[in-house]
C-alpha cells in the first residue's frame, strides 16, 4: 500500500522533469566589482580553478584537472551541500575562463543548466581591477507553473546573490592579501 | 543594384518620426530597401528593425509572449512566440503588427513555403509540425516529427521540409505535400537549428548535445560528415563556401569549409550567440549575441567582425531573420 503510494509520487516527480519543456527561458545576470590590486594579482587568486576559498559559502574545492579545459571541481558548502563544476573554457592571457554546470544542487542556486563567464581587466584607476562574473541559466523548476522558490525571478535572485557573495568575498581575500 | 543614394535619403528623414510610423517608412518603397534584419528579443519581448548595410536599428516592435523563432518573406514576418502560444504577425510595408494566429502548444522553429504559404511551425509539445495557413490564421494540418522539434527548413523548390527533432536525436525529412516522413535520420546528439545550403545539396544539423554539426545528403538524405564546432552549438549558416556555427557557451563562431569540411577557424564573435544567417550574396553573416543583446556583422572572406549594434533584451532570432533579399521580387498578395 504505502509502496503503491510511493510509486505514484514518484511518477508525479518524475514524468515531468523528462518532459524538459521549452517553457522556461534561459535567464541571465552579470556583476562586476572594483579591486584595489592589479589585474594580475587579482588573477592569481580567482585563475585558480581548484581553490574557491574567497567565497564565503564555500569550505573545500577539489578540481579533477587544475586549470585545463574539462576539470572538474567540487565544491562543498558550509551548509554541507555540493556541487560539480565543469571548466569549460579557461585563457590566462585574457585573463578569463567560463564554466558549465550541467547538474546543479538547488539547494545553492535555485537554477538549472547554469554556465557562467569569469573576467578581470583593469580597473578605471592605476593598480586596480574590475572583476566581472556573468552567467547564463533557467529557473530550478523546469515546467509550466514553478513554485514561487523555483520560478525565474527566484533564479535570477539566487544566482545573482551567489555572485554577489562571491565577489565580495574575493575582493576581501585580494585586499588582505596584497 | 540599389541606388546607394535614395537610401540615404529616405533614412534622413526617419529622426523626424518616431516608433512604428520609422518602420513604415522604411519599408514603404521595398525596391529600394536593403537587407534588413527582424531580431527577436525574446527577454525584451520586442522584435528590433536593423538596416543590415549601416548596421543602424530603425525601429523595435513591441511583441510579447518571449518572442524566439523568426521567419520572413518579402511581406511579412512570423514571430513564434512559446508563451503567448501564438505566431505574431508584422507587415513589411506598414511594419504594423497584425492579429496573432493562435497554435496552443510550445512553438518555436517556423519557416514559411517560398510561396509565401503555408507557415510551418514546429510545436514543441504535440511533437509535429503545424501547418498553418497565414490567410485564415488557422492550423489546417500537423505532420509528424520526432521528439521536441527545434528548428525548421523548407527547400528553395517548396516541396521538402527539414525538421530537426532535438530530444529523438534525428533529422526528418518531411515530403511537403504529403506530409510524410520520406527519412528519419539520426544525427548527433540534441541537433537545434538546421539549414539547408544555398545550392540545396547539403543540410547541416547543428548538435547542441555533442557540439558538432551533422551534414546530410539533401537527395539520398545519408549522413556525408560530422564536423566538431565549439560548446553548445546552435544554428548554422552557409556563406562563400564556409559554414558558420554559432557556439552558445563557447561564445564563438565556427567556421569550416563547405567541400572539405576542415576546420577554417574560430572568431570571437560574443556571449552566447545563437541566431545566424547570411547575406543574398553570402558577402556577411550576422549573429545574434543572446547575452550581450547585440547583433554582429562578420565579412566571410576575412572572418573579421566588421561591426556590432546593439538591439534588444537576449536577442534568439531564430530562422530566418534576414528580410530584402530577394530585393525587386515584391511579389504581394
Amino acid at each position: 500500500m504505502s509502496r503503491h503510494l510511493l510509486s505514484i509520487a514518484a511518477a508525479f516527480v518524475i514524468v515531468p522533469s523528462l518532459a524538459f519543456a521549452h517553457g522556461p527561458t534561459r535567464q541571465k545576470t552579470s556583476e562586476s566589482i572594483e579591486i584595489n590590486a592589479a589585474p594580475d594579482k587579482v588573477w592569481a587568486v580567482l585563475g585558480e580553478f581548484s581553490d574557491m576559498s574567497w567565497h564565503p559559502q564555500v569550505t573545500s574545492v577539489k578540481a579533477t584537472d587544475g586549470n585545463n579545459k574539462g576539470s572538474i571541481r567540487t565544491i562543498t558548502y558550509a551548509s554541507g551541500e555540493t556541487m560539480e563544476e565543469e571548466l569549460s573554457r579557461y585563457d590566462a592571457d585574457k585573463m578569463r575562463f567560463g564554466t558549465f554546470i550541467g547538474q546543479t544542487n538547488i539547494k545553492v542556486i535555485p537554477a538549472t543548466n547554469y554556465s557562467s563567464n569569469v573576467s578581470v581587466k583593469p580597473g578605471d584607476a592605476e593598480g586596480t581591477s574590475e572583476v566581472t562574473w556573468s552567467a547564463a541559466f533557467y529557473r530550478g523548476y523546469p515546467n509550466n507553473d514553478p513554485p514561487a522558490e523555483l520560478n525565474d525571478e527566484a533564479a535570477v535572485t539566487g544566482v545573482g546573490t551567489y555572485i554577489t557573495e562571491g565577489l565580495d568575498g574575493l575582493k576581501k581575500a585580494v585586499e588582505a592579501g596584497s | 543594384m540599389i541606388p546607394r543614394h535614395s537610401r540615404r535619403r529616405a533614412r534622413a528623414r526617419l529622426p523626424l518620426l518616431a516608433g512604428f510610423t520609422m518602420a513604415a517608412l522604411a519599408f514603404g518603397s521595398p525596391a529600394h530597401a536593403g537587407e534588413r534584419a527582424f531580431v527577436t528579443n525574446q527577454d525584451g519581448e520586442t522584435v528590433s528593425i536593423v538596416e543590415l548595410d549601416t548596421m543602424e536599428v530603425i525601429g523595435s516592435i513591441p511583441m510579447d509572449g518571449k518572442p524566439a523563432g523568426i521567419a520572413v518573406t518579402d511581406r511579412y514576418a512570423y514571430v513564434s512566440r512559446p508563451e503567448a502560444k501564438a505566431i505574431g504577425v508584422i507587415d513589411l510595408r506598414s511594419g504594423a503588427v497584425l492579429p496573432d494566429i493562435e497554435t496552443g502548444g510550445g512553438p518555436l522553429g517556423i519557416a514559411v513555403h517560398p510561396s509565401g504559404s503555408p507557415v510551418y511551425v514546429a510545436d514543441w509539445f504535440s511533437h509535429s509540425l503545424l501547418v498553418v495557413d497565414p490567410e485564415t490564421r488557422t492550423v489546417t494540418a500537423r505532420f509528424e516529427t520526432g521528439e521536441s522539434p527545434s528548428g525548421v527548413a523548407v527547400s528553395a523548390d517548396g516541396t521538402m521540409i527539414v525538421t530537426a527533432d532535438r530530444d529523438s536525436d534525428q533529422v526528418s525529412f518531411i515530403d511537403a505535400k504529403t506530409g510524410e516522413a520520406l527519412a528519419r535520420v539520426g544525427v548527433g546528439k540534441r541537433p537545434f537549428g538546421v539549414t539547408i545550403s544555398p545550392d540545396q545539396r547539403r543540410v547541416y544539423a547543428v548538435n547542441v548535445g555533442s557540439d558538432d554539426v551533422t551534414v546530410l545528403d539533401m537527395t539520398t538524405r545519408e549522413i556525408l560528415a560530422t564536423v566538431p564546432v565549439g560548446s553548445h552549438p546552435y544554428a548554422a549558416a552557409e556563406a562563400n563556401v564556409k559554414v558558420f556555427v554559432t557556439d552558445q557557451y563557447g561564445g564563438t563562431l565556427s567556421v569550416f569549409d563547405a567541400g572539405t569540411y576542415r576546420a577554417l577557424g574560430e572568431i570571437a564573435i560574443g556571449e552566447y550567440p545563437e541566431g545566424i544567417e547570411a547575406s543574398a550574396d553570402g558577402r556577411f553573416v550576422y549573429v545574434a549575441n543572446w547575452f550581450d543583446g547585440t547583433l554582429a556583422k562578420v565579412d566571410t572572406d576575412t572572418l573579421d567582425i566588421t561591426e556590432t549594434v546593439d538591439v534588444g533584451n537576449g536577442p534568439r532570432a531564430f530562422g530566418n531573420f534576414i528580410a530584402g533579399k530577394a530585393t525587386g521580387k515584391d511579389k504581394g498578395r
